[in-house]
């Protein structure tokens, strides 16, 4: 019932506790308040989808989410793809595909289309391309970025096996 | 872009949530999903005082059919209707018209009872519960619930009957007999946007006649609504390209379009005879 | 194994896949304070007061600035051709007495967060009496109310050949009025810069967009009053520049200043509402072109008169654009005359400054809409109409009579008709071009439209490398040219990678830091990859000279019987046996060391290139556009593109580049534009309301990359391509709306509107209906 607000979120498979204002929005709180900034925000509107990340393994708009709404949640960033040595299908996909541009909307992307192939690992090529669609990018060719994600998945499918 | 600061709630019942309501009125905004609210709130266009953030009232997300109605609950997502299962038509209808709505992060979280509550023109569901002539359940601490029909519900842009202390806890929409026949179609700049023009056309087949024909309009006028002398038009009609353009263009003539930056009148009618025509067309389809 | 001209894969990518790549947002400073901008809310007023009383009741409030507080600074100046006329367009830092543009930076106040520094800055009121704003170019002459300066900042002329004479002699006088909406680069990250002022040492450390560190340094030190070693600008990431970015801004400025006065670091980041309203805009602008052709069907000459609606205020960029626009507006073909006459033309609108394909995408929409009206006009098609005029590669190098950004003009290379058949029989664009009349057969409306464009790179000046070896056999390219996301870094690792021997992997290219900076100019006009390429190709060569004599001392074998892979050195004959790792080379001729070779420093050189002239890739841009008739709503969903870069470095990374550029010019064809309301408020003012195309509308862009016209103006033959993509587009998605209308003529302005389709269209169907 107050402004500033006491708050606990697993992130990234640690718990985080950190004091935040009611209105400072999930994207400003992993920024600064875990200073993982790995999350990037570009309209604050919704729209842009670079602040992307899996909320209870959903992929939604963190500058759409107050942190004390994550609140007992648990996050997932860019940030836990990889260990630093190994990369993820995902990460490995889009170098190999030339799927980065300026790299700016790339932990969105990557965090977007995980959680669309965590929730459906069998969406067909349309499916995929609507999910990218959701982000919107300047400088990253879309159609690279939809094959990366075709090539993910079928990496993806191999180590379930 | 950061948020007017606030107070934040966080309920846990809907009684504690319309007592949050009672107590700060106009001052006080409820949070669902949040995905038109907090971009609202982010640019400083709504500053409520308070936040009553409902995602913690516990069984508020399952839908339920009762008496022949579906009964969506206040938390229930968008994407919830993907997979919405229920006899007769209805369930396929709600599962087309949710795949239009944005994409999939927003989806997720954004509400049904949150878009009606929004109010948006472009708003698929706003347009949906007009046509399929839905119940609102208002809610309030100190008179209780009342039942609010769709056509009275919409009262103008982003504006609706809801009063101040109210909250749409249930959105009821009857259940569509097995001869029901629907089209929907949006039309938009890109895949995800508000349409430029909706339209929802939902009859019933009677030998080779439509019957009971309701056809809707959203995106074009100040709310959406159903379009009478288009239904007469249809009413008791064997379905044909040509009678779906003379309806089309009947829609057009007696549509009332708000004239937007990317529109002038004659254009809104225009994309008015292509949607209705459009959705005509997509219910005699599969 | 030879890596130039193998698509290899990025490097560097990791961080940016991993979160880890630091972009100016992601710096946090210890103390820091938070900057935001009061903008102007009026289009065009006399600024009568300024009440930040209520600011100071936030919490957190450190001060509030306005230009009083900020009298010391001097305006914003040029980069590129100062002149003292162009003097009073220059923006203030914060306004005095007059706004004259919705966004302009009136106040500015720090906080020590950014929310209270949003929570003041709303509190600051302005008093503003409103003056009748000037937003059009075909707007009021009068307007302008009280202003000394003249409307027209400056008149671009370009001419050579005899106008009269060709006019008098040609069969026919071609006229279209054509022009461009505003739009903008909106790239995925908004602007942003954090300084800090280091007492110990008495810098300002500044952290941004580095594509133009070293001019930015200068003219910041100088605005500061400041030794140039007083300031140092670091590279950070960048999410998207297109030549909107790393321009000097008042906000830069502002920062850098506070960070100095304050004694305490200070970052400002926009948000995006702040970037659409007043970041750099381009492209506005309106022509009318005439061409003089003769019976034949060639073209004489071409005479334009155009003008471009500069915004408020001159940006560092001077009058490029309008410069480009005009010297490109000949393009491919040959012209007996040309005249143009470009009006840089003050509006109440945000500055315009550079966006990726600046003067090309002008030029080409103007030009090549005219040749599609001299099709029109002697009814042969369109793609005959361009043979018979283009240049042929008999004529290279071709000299244009005229200079543009101060370098004479000369083509250096060019086979267009070939890249046109090429192109054809690659995609198979007979079989594109007979399937849209098919499907106006049956009464879609489908068309096919081609646009042929001139492209310039590597203007300017001179470009600096440094290339050492470490004691770990490790490579570092320090370059001032831009890693912005266009692979640069990879292309200049191979470049480096096949001369000297190394793997790309242990190459790491470092660029942007004026602090480790020699001489150098930076990114612009497409040029990086050619200046900093030739300039890294004769580093490595000296490297490779210098390993070699070191080796040929250490193994006492001759240098002519060595080789270098991979890093490692041995007998060219012989596959086995001792070899010599770069590294314990580079440990023995460390500096100073008994073999440091000739200039004592060891494994280090340096590569230095002149500016030998401009150099003049050219492309082919081929669109598809269907039309739903019923809404007007465009939808193109392919687009081919041929492209000579004279040495493709790293083909993937020139289709990539090409392919986002088509995509970047297919929004401003169909999607994205600036607009304001009649009182000059900007109705784009979010991402909801400016609509970057997705994944679902953007096309599938088939790209044929050639290397048949190599550059004479460096030994790698290199052209830019950074700008390629975008170029052709707009000309050629208004070519395919007017095939699939069937109207030649109908599109004149970019973007295309469906209402304007719609209008035609109805007019069409009510004149069938009544006939």
């Amino acid at each position: 019932m107050s402004r500033n607000i006491r708050i606990t979120m697993e992130v990234n498979g640690e718990d985080r506790t950190i004091v935040v204002e009611a209105r400072t929005t999930l994207a400003d709180a992993l920024r600064e308040g875990c200073h993982l900034t790995g999350t990037k925000t570009g309209c604050e509107d919704g729209v842009c989808g670079a602040c992307t990340v899996l909320v209870d393994g959903e992929p939604i708009r963190s500058c759409l989410m107050f942190a004390v709404q994550a609140h007992g949640r648990a996050v997932r960033t860019v940030e836990s793809l990889s260990d630093g040595i190994t990369l993820h299908p995902l990460q490995v996909a889009f170098h190999e595909h030339h799927a980065v541009g300026c790299g700016y909307c790339t932990p969105g992307l990557l965090m977007l289309t995980l959680g669309a192939l965590e929730r459906s690992p069998e969406i067909d090529e349309d499916e995929i391309q609507r999910v990218v669609a959701a982000n919107s990018c300047r400088c990253t060719d879309a159609h690279a970025v939809v094959k990366a994600v075709r090539a993910a998945q079928t990496a993806m499918r191999a180590g379930r096996e | 872009m950061r948020a007017a600061a606030f107070d934040y709630h966080a309920p846990s019942s809907l009684d504690e949530a319309v007592g949050l309501l009672a107590e700060h009125g106009d001052d006080a905004r409820v949070l669902a999903g949040g995905q038109s609210l907090v971009p609202a709130m982010n640019s400083r266009l709504a500053r409520p005082g308070h936040v009553i953030d409902i995602n913690r009232i516990a069984h508020a997300e399952r839908p339920h059919v009762s008496a022949g109605r579906l009964r969506i609950p206040p938390l229930m997502r968008h994407v919830d209707f993907d997979t919405l299962a229920v006899d007769g038509p209805l369930g396929p209808l709600m599962r087309d018209v949710t795949r239009h709505i944005s994409h999939l992060p927003i989806r997720l979280r954004g509400t049904f009872c949150g878009s009606v509550a929004n109010a948006d023109p472009a708003s698929e569901w706003c347009l949906a519960t007009t046509v399929l002539g839905a119940e609102m359940i208002a809610r309030s601490a100190r008179r209780g619930v009342r039942n609010v029909l769709a056509k009275a519900f919409y009262e103008s842009i982003m504006t609706t009957a809801l009063a101040d202390d109210e909250m749409l806890v249930e959105v009821q929409i009857p259940l569509l007999s097995p001869f029901v026949r629907y089209g929907f179609h949006k039309i938009a700049r890109r895949s995800g946007d508000y349409g430029l023009a909706l339209c929802l056309v939902v009859y019933e087949r009677d030998e080779d006649e439509m019957v009971k024909v309701r056809v809707g309009l959203g995106g074009v006028e100040a709310v959406p609504r159903r379009l009478g002398a288009v239904e007469e038009l249809l009413e008791r009609r064997q379905p044909s390209r040509r009678l779906f353009r003379e309806a089309a263009d009947l829609a057009a003539e007696i549509a009332d379009p708000l004239v937007t930056a990317d529109g002038d009148e004659a254009y809104q009618r225009d994309l008015t005879r292509a949607v209705v025509t459009r959705a005509l067309d997509r219910s005699l389809e599969g | 194994m030879k890596h130039v001209g193998r698509s290899h894969p990025r490097l560097g990518d990791t961080p940016f896949l991993t979160g880890k790549a630091g972009f100016v947002g992601d710096i946090a400073l210890v103390d820091q304070l938070h900057m935001r901008v009061v903008r102007s809310p009026i289009a065009f007023g006399r600024l009568r007061g300024i009440d930040a009383a209520a600011a100071f009741a936030v919490p957190g409030l450190v001060a509030v600035w306005t230009a009083e507080d900020v009298a010391a600074l001097p305006p914003v100046g040029f980069r590129l051709a100062a002149a003292p006329t162009l003097e009073p367009y220059c923006q203030p830092v914060l306004a005095v007495d007059v706004v004259r543009y919705v966004g302009e930076p009136v106040a500015v106040v720090f906080a020590t967060t950014a929310t209270a520094a949003e929570d003041a800055a709303e509190l600051v009121a302005l008093d503003i009496d409103l003056l009748a704003p000037v937003l059009t170019l075909t707007g009021s002459s009068r307007g302008f109310e009280g202003e000394t300066r003249p409307a027209e900042a400056a008149t671009v002329r370009k001419a050579f050949g005899d106008l009269a004479g060709a006019m008098a002699r040609a069969d026919r006088v071609v006229e279209v009025s054509v022009g461009l909406d505003r739009d903008g680069a909106v790239p995925g990250e908004t602007r942003g810069v954090v300084a800090r002022w280091d007492g110990g040492r008495d810098v300002i450390e500044i952290w941004g967009d580095a594509r133009l560190a070293p001019a930015n340094r200068d003219a910041l030190a100088t605005m500061l009053g400041r030794p140039l070693a007083g300031v140092e600008i670091n590279a950070v990431a960048v999410g998207g520049d297109f030549g909107m970015r790393g321009e000097l801004y008042p906000e830069d400025v502002l920062v850098a200043y506070a960070a100095r006065t304050l004694e305490r670091p200070v970052r400002w980041i926009e948000d995006r509402r702040e970037h659409l309203i007043a970041a750099d805009q381009a492209r506005a602008m309106a022509a009318t072109a005439k061409a003089a052709v003769a019976a034949d069907g060639r073209l004489l000459a071409l005479d334009v008169e155009f003008a471009i609606d500069q915004g408020a205020y001159l940006r560092p960029t001077g009058t490029m654009v309008a410069d480009l626009t005009a010297a490109m507006l000949p393009g491919p073909y040959r012209l007996e005359a040309f005249r143009a006459v470009g009006r840089v033309r003050m509006t109440n609108r945000t500055p315009a400054g550079a966006y990726r394909g600046a003067g090309r995408v002008e030029a080409t929409f103007v030009r090549e809409r005219l040749m599609d009206a001299v099709a029109a006009a002697t009814g042969s098609p369109p793609l005959e109409v361009r043979r018979r005029s283009f240049l042929t590669p008999e004529e290279m190098p071709a000299d244009r009579h005229m200079t543009t950004l101060g370098v004479p003009m000369t083509i250096d290379s060019g086979r267009y008709q070939s890249l046109i058949d090429q192109l054809t029989k690659r995609f198979s664009l007979e079989l594109v071009h007979r399937r849209a009349i098919d499907r106006r057969a049956h009464g879609e409306l489908a068309g096919v439209g081609t646009a042929v464009f001139v492209e310039t790179s590597a203007a300017g000046k001179y470009e600096h490398v440094t290339l050492s070896v470490d004691p770990s056999g490790n490579l570092e390219l320090v370059t001032t040219a831009s890693e912005l996301g266009q692979g640069l870094s990879t292309l200049l690792a191979q470049i480096v990678a096949d001369i000297v021997g190394a793997d790309p992997e242990r190459i790491r290219v470092t660029h942007g830091a004026s602090t480790r900076l020699g001489d150098g100019v930076g990114t612009f006009l497409a040029r990086s990859s050619v200046m900093a390429g030739t300039a890294a190709q004769y580093a490595a060569e000296l490297m490779r000279d210098k390993i070699l004599a070191g080796a040929e001392a250490l193994l006492e074998v001759p240098r002519e019987r060595l080789t270098i892979h991979s890093g490692r050195i041995r007998e060219a004959d012989r596959h086995f046996g001792t070899a010599l790792e770069l590294a314990d080379l580079a440990r023995k001729m460390l500096p100073g060391g008994p073999l440091a070779g000739a200039d004592g420093r060891g494994l280090v050189t340096e590569g230095w290139v002149e500016g030998e002239g401009m150099t003049f890739p050219y492309g082919v841009a081929v669109a598809v556009a269907e039309i739903d008739a019923m809404t007007g709503l465009v939808r193109v969903p392919r687009v081919f593109i041929g492209y000579d870069v004279g040495n493709a470095i790293n083909p993937a990374l020139v289709e990539s580049q090409i392919a986002t550029g088509a995509v970047q010019g297919l929004s401003s064809a169909l999607f994205t534009s600036l607009d304001v309301s009649p009182a000059g408020e900007p109705l784009r003012v979010g991402l909801t309301d400016y609509l970057i195309p997705s994944a679902t509308e953007s096309p599938s862009v088939d790209v044929l990359i050639t290397e048949d016209a190599p550059s004479l103006t460096n030994p790698l033959g290199m052209k830019g391509a950074g700008t390629a993509g975008v170029t052709g587009i707009g000309a050629a998605v208004a070519a395919a709306i007017d095939e699939a209308l069937q109207v030649p003529g109908f599109t004149t302005h970019l973007p295309v509107r469906p209402v304007a389709i719609r209008n035609l269209l109805r007019k069409r169907s009510g004149k069938s209906e009544r006939g």
